[in-house]
């Protein structure tokens, strides 16, 4: 049984955040130890991801975090040569409803400052860009040509292999089940193999967070709630953005819904329940699929042809606010919170790991102080001002 | 063939397809058992080896002697997630399904 081996970083969670953090510790020379209870890289919630990345969002720290991302991603087959399913072909939100398309372009000055590229595009160019799209009401849309999908499957392999290069040690099926402490610092981890030692301890958790609560004795508000996706049998391919409704579906289940086409040609969707599924079940529902497809019929007629091959279930770690906590933790020392991802972590988590191992090595973020105040774990998660763009 | 001429055994293939819904040859999933993959979901990422129509229903038990074939016990191997054999349905119909049950429940409140 390993006891007491000595680690500059412990990370605790091998998935969105958990995976890319340790990467860009071991590239730059730390001595990392990640651990999961599942049995390899990016086996929990991560793995459910539909794929989307972008930085289309209204908060400065989500921006600047996946802008970040989408440099990693988008460069990673050359720099690695390993193929991790990036497909260009940004975000487009086809608009049919006047108050949408005013809280969209309201936004635009504001996520141009933070370095987004984002225009607002008339139904002509929209029909261009989602060829089939239906025109009735059609008002125009947002499009980010930046943004982009990644394999959600394949990524995680990119960042463990790398990080293993650099020295990395994975250790799967291996539970946390305690921390080591000496008064408010934190000094490593128990799991149910052994003992480790640590100058940092990173807890990237997902959907497992708030049970950490206990375990270190701060509060984590972290709750998780199920979503379902689901991907059909490839067809030739036609689009090349990933697409979300904003509208709120008439069959009164649906508060928005999105798809893409992947690389391999499947389209692949998931909507958000107006009604959130609290907890952890990943069981599907029979509701999903009849109502789903009235939305994306709806959208694009044709889609009535595509074939469902299969659909899963995955958790949204939900912070209050629906913003990421990305934090040293306030009152224990050697512990960096990465936490509540709210359902982004594949997007979120390589700029994550990058602004995380600065905060570890050169004890400050990369993203600019605005965005930093986004994700303290000291704000407020109760006030008012609700995320424009979720 | 003419009749009387006896069946020639046909020659084993060298790299047979292991997973024949995503065409992936049994050299794909060696090279990927030998890199020290031992959880199957991480496999089908890596190679596809399952993730076509059938749900795995072919490979799951190939790839599982190939495994043995690569002298790693079973126990060190995590299964993928067990999913049913699947019909592919079009999308139109679940759409059409939900207007259909509408409109009986419409007749029925007539």
């Amino acid at each position: 049984m390993p006891t007491n081996k000595t680690y500059d970083v412990i990370v605790v969670g091998c998935g969105s955040v958990g995976n890319p953090t340790a990467y860009h510790l071991a590239e730059a020379g730390k001595k990392v130890l990640v651990l999961d209870r599942r049995p390899a890289a990016g086996q929990g919630d991560n793995k459910a991801a539909i794929g989307g990345v972008r930085a289309t969002h209204s908060d400065p720290g989500k921006i600047s975090a996946c802008l970040e991302s989408l440099n990693i991603i988008a460069n990673w087959e050359e720099k690695h040569g390993f193929d991790v399913g990036w497909k260009p072909g940004g975000y487009c939100f086809p608009v049919y409803d006047e108050t949408i398309e005013k809280s969209l372009k309201d936004l635009i000055p504001y996520q141009k400052k933070y370095g987004l590229d984002i225009k607002w595009v008339g139904p002509e160019e929209i029909k261009e860009i989602i060829p089939g799209v239906n025109p009735v009401g059609l008002r125009g849309g947002t499009y980010s040509p930046g943004d982009g999908q990644v394999s959600s499957i394949l990524l995680p392999v990119a960042f463990q292999r790398e990080a293993m290069k650099n020295g990395a040690e994975y250790r799967f099926n291996e539970k946390v089940i305690g921390y080591l402490r000496e008064g408010d610092k934190i000094t490593g981890v128990k799991t149910d193999k052994g003992s480790y030692s640590s100058e940092w301890v990173v807890l990237a958790a997902g959907a497992d967070a708030a049970a950490h609560s206990e375990l270190l004795g701060i509060d984590i508000p972290v709750t998780p709630d199920s979503h379902e996706a689901g991907i059909t049998a490839p067809i030739k391919h036609f689009l090349a953005p990933l697409v979300v409704d904003l509208r709120p579906g008439p069959e009164g289940k649906t508060a928005n819904f999105y798809f893409g086409q992947n690389r391999e040609g499947q389209i692949i969707f998931c909507y958000t329940p107006k009604d959130l599924f609290i907890g952890t079940n990943r069981e599907s529902i029979s509701e999903f699929l009849p109502v789903l497809a009235g939305r994306m019929v709806t959208l694009i007629p044709s889609f009535k042809n595509l074939l469902i091959r299969r659909i899963w279930r995955g958790c949204y770690p939900m912070t209050p606010d629906g913003i990421p906590i990305i934090d040293y933790a306030t009152g224990l020392e050697g512990l960096v919170l990465a936490v509540g991802m709210c359902g982004q972590g594949l997007m979120l988590g390589p700029g994550v790991g990058k602004n995380i191992a600065s905060m570890i090595i050169d004890g400050k973020h990369l993203i600019p102080d605005e965005a930093q105040d986004c994700f303290r774990y000291d704000r407020d998660f109760y006030k008012k001002d609700k995320e424009a763009l979720k | 063939m003419s009749e009387g001429e006896p069946l020639e055994p046909e020659a084993v293939e060298e790299d047979p397809y292991i997973c024949r819904c995503e065409r992936v040859k049994k050299s794909e999933i060696v090279d990927a058992i030998r890199s020290g993959v031992r959880d199957m979901n991480q496999l089908k990422a890596m190679v596809r080896a399952g993730l076509g129509g059938c749900n795995g229903k072919t490979c799951t038990d190939l790839i599982l002697r190939i495994y043995k074939e690569e002298g790693i016990p079973l126990s060190e191997v995590t299964l993928p997630t067990h999913r049913p054999l699947v019909a592919e349905v079009h999308l139109g119909d679940f759409a059409t399904q939900k207007e259909e049950d509408d409109e009986e429940n419409q007749n029925a409140d007539q």
